[in-house]
């Protein structure tokens, strides 16, 4: 069945790619090897055929021989929308693409990166990304939930998921964007029941994404900027931080601030900081050797954290 | 084997013009490409090979050469010799893969190259948005960035203080970087440690200070390449204990996610993470825990139980505030 499918989709984009006017419904039927039986069926068949190959990103034209004449309306594809045209490319231009395609270890967007550059031709210009000074980014496997997601944007359709934040919850979400922030991906869009715009965790979505059949449930704001909502998750009040640290200790902190002497063991080290979360680990890491003095806040924090652990 | 007829489909119609402009392609190299099997793509072939043109005469048909699998070549293409347009997740593969280029590019020609590249591909994707981004990020950005960058390509080696750590020690290096990773957030270096005569992964945040210095002072290139970096230099290469349990609380689920490089399986069990960590430095493993909020118990193993009890002890002792 899967293979006659197949088969038959693919005499369709070809009929329709290579005919110049529209070939209107009967004729596809009459002649487009795989198109059988009843005509009811040959509709029905047709009808999801159209939808399969726009699906692949196949846009069909629909259109009619003469516009003066109410004719029966006919189907083409043309070369302009199916092929891929990145205009002129230089060997420079191949480079990069051919980098940025290699950038991923990311079974999804690896994947579609190959697929890409073996489009482009700019696959074996650069084996080897090291030949380029190149970096390479790699990400959990959260881009599985890519397609379902980005499907629901294209559709604005709405979706839900299990959230396994502190609390495990169901969420459901109109989704905005994705974006890659600090080497994890994150959906921002409008959570309903919360009516207001959140950032999820792609990591912490567990199962799959359910998406609601509903098409144009929702629009995005234009303009819509995801950086004020990723960065208002970090503190902005700054405060000036003072650290205790054993003499010849604690290099990294020592070189984030002033440094002076208290005594034969201990400098003090100070300087400005908003996020006291993290500054209370790298403090920690160094068990003795670092102590928090001010704020307070970070003090108490870091001796919160270490009693938590005696109970 | 239970694929969709969509995926034949997709994949048949980008075989074509790959063939066409790679006459002589193998099986194997075909399977590679498409990243799937080779009888798939056989099938593949046999399936195009009865498509084509309606009339469906020889003339008609795609004529495709398979009988040889160590050469394929395509002859007449039909209609089908044109690459198809970029897919949603191809363009973004590509157009985020140039975003993050331009955000370490530091010649203001190569970011406008750039620019102008990842533009060409949103527009053949006929999207005005992508609804994709990379957010700026400042770690990804290590001061030392161009200057590895220049290392790598010239082949020359670095210079570097770094400090390590889990022993809080800075040492002086001399390196030949490889590669530049980014994972989880943090930018690592993977380069040949003369003194060490091995592979050594840092973390590009740690590095102190860096000049470029001679040219080519170690091992081959080929053997540089073949190492598999995992980001986790800190948490493993010394002294190993075997795998441990640690139960912590859900709010220190962010070092979960960070450290996936170690975590051999994870369960979650009410407010609860039960989690495996595969053999780590002890020193390391302890330091971690130590920083992470709420509970932590590391379970059937009371010796390292006991040197963590030791440790927060220690370290409230620094705040005057003893143990209890």
């Amino acid at each position: 069945m899967s293979e006659r499918k197949a088969e038959r989709l693919i005499n369709l984009t070809i009929a329709l790619l290579g005919s110049k006017r529209y070939l209107a419904k009967s004729e596809i039927f009459r002649d487009v090897a795989g198109y059988e039986g009843s005509s009811e069926t040959m509709e029905r068949m047709f009808e999801r055929d159209k939808d399969e190959l726009r699906n692949l990103g196949i846009d069909i034209e629909v259109g009619t021989h003469d516009a003066f004449f109410e004719d029966e309306v006919g189907y083409r594809i043309t070369r302009d929308s199916y092929g891929l045209n990145l205009g002129e490319l230089s060997a420079e231009d191949l480079a990069y693409i051919s980098l940025a395609g290699k950038l991923w270890r990311d079974e999804t967007l690896t994947y579609a990166g190959t697929r890409a550059l073996a489009k482009i031709d700019g696959s074996e210009l650069f084996n080897d990304p090291g030949e380029l000074g190149a970096t390479i980014l790699i990400d959990d496997t959260s881009s599985q939930h890519f397609e379902p997601i980005l499907g629901a944007i294209d559709t604005r359709s709405r979706i839900s998921f299990t959230y396994e934040s502190t609390k495990i919850s169901q969420r459901h979400v109109e989704p905005y964007e994705l974006t890659l922030w600090h080497g994890f991906w994150y959906l921002i869009g409008n959570d309903i029941e919360k009516g207001e715009i959140r950032v999820f965790k792609l990591k912490r979505i567990s199962g799959s994404i359910e998406v609601v059949k509903k098409k144009s449930a929702y629009e995005i704001p234009a303009g819509f900027d995801s950086r004020p909502h990723l960065t208002a998750m970090i503190p902005t009040q700054t405060y000036l931080c003072a650290l205790k640290i054993r003499k010849s200790r604690a290099h990294a902190l020592r070189a984030r601030g002033s440094v002076t002497p208290l005594d034969e063991t201990w400098d003090l080290i100070e300087f400005h900081d908003a996020d006291l979360y993290t500054l209370a680990s790298q403090v920690l890491w160094h068990v003795d050797d670092v102590i928090a003095v001010e704020p307070q806040e970070l003090r108490e924090l870091a001796i919160r954290r270490l009693k938590e652990k005696l109970s | 084997m239970n694929e969709s007829a969509l995926s034949r489909v997709s994949r048949s119609l980008d075989l074509i013009p790959y063939l066409m402009l790679h006459p002589g392609s193998s099986i194997d190299e075909l399977a590679k490409v498409f990243n799937t099997s080779t009888v798939l793509i056989s099938q593949d072939l046999s399936l195009l090979h009865m498509c084509g043109l309606p009339g469906y005469s020889h003339l008609e048909l795609i004529d495709i050469n398979y009988e040889d699998p160590n050469f394929i070549e395509v002859s007449e293409p039909q209609v089908l010799d044109l690459p198809r347009k970029l897919s949603r997740q191809e363009g973004i593969s590509l157009a985020l893969g140039l975003d993050l280029l331009q955000a370490v590019a530091t010649d203001p020609t190569a970011c406008a190259k750039i620019n102008s590249l990842k533009e060409r591909i949103s527009q053949s994707l006929g999207e005005s948005e992508l609804h994709v981004s990379i957010a700026a990020e400042d770690t990804l950005i290590s001061q030392f960035s161009e200057l590895i960058m220049e290392a790598i390509t010239s082949q020359r080696s670095i210079l570097m203080k770094y400090v390590a750590m889990s022993s809080d020690v800075v040492t002086e290096r001399e390196v030949l970087p490889t590669q530049i990773e980014y994972l989880r957030g943090y930018g690592y270096l993977h380069a040949w440690d003369h003194a060490k005569a091995q592979m050594r992964t840092f973390r590009m945040d740690h590095i102190l200070d860096a000049q470029l210095g001679s040219a080519h002072i170690g091992s081959p290139r080929e053997t540089l390449t073949q190492s598999q970096p995992t980001g986790e230099e800190e948490a493993t290469g010394f002294e190993t204990s075997a795998l441990q349990t640690i139960v912590l609380e859900v709010q220190a689920m962010r070092f979960v996610e960070e450290h996936q490089g170690i975590i051999d399986s994870q369960e979650r069990l009410g407010d609860e993470l039960w989690v495996r960590i595969r053999p780590v430095n002890e020193e390391w493993l302890l330091r971690a825990l130590l920083t992470l909020p709420g509970k932590v118990l590391i379970q059937e193993n009371p010796r390292l139980q006991a040197l963590f009890s030791e440790m927060i002890s220690q370290a409230l002792f620094g705040y005057d505030v003893g143990s209890q």
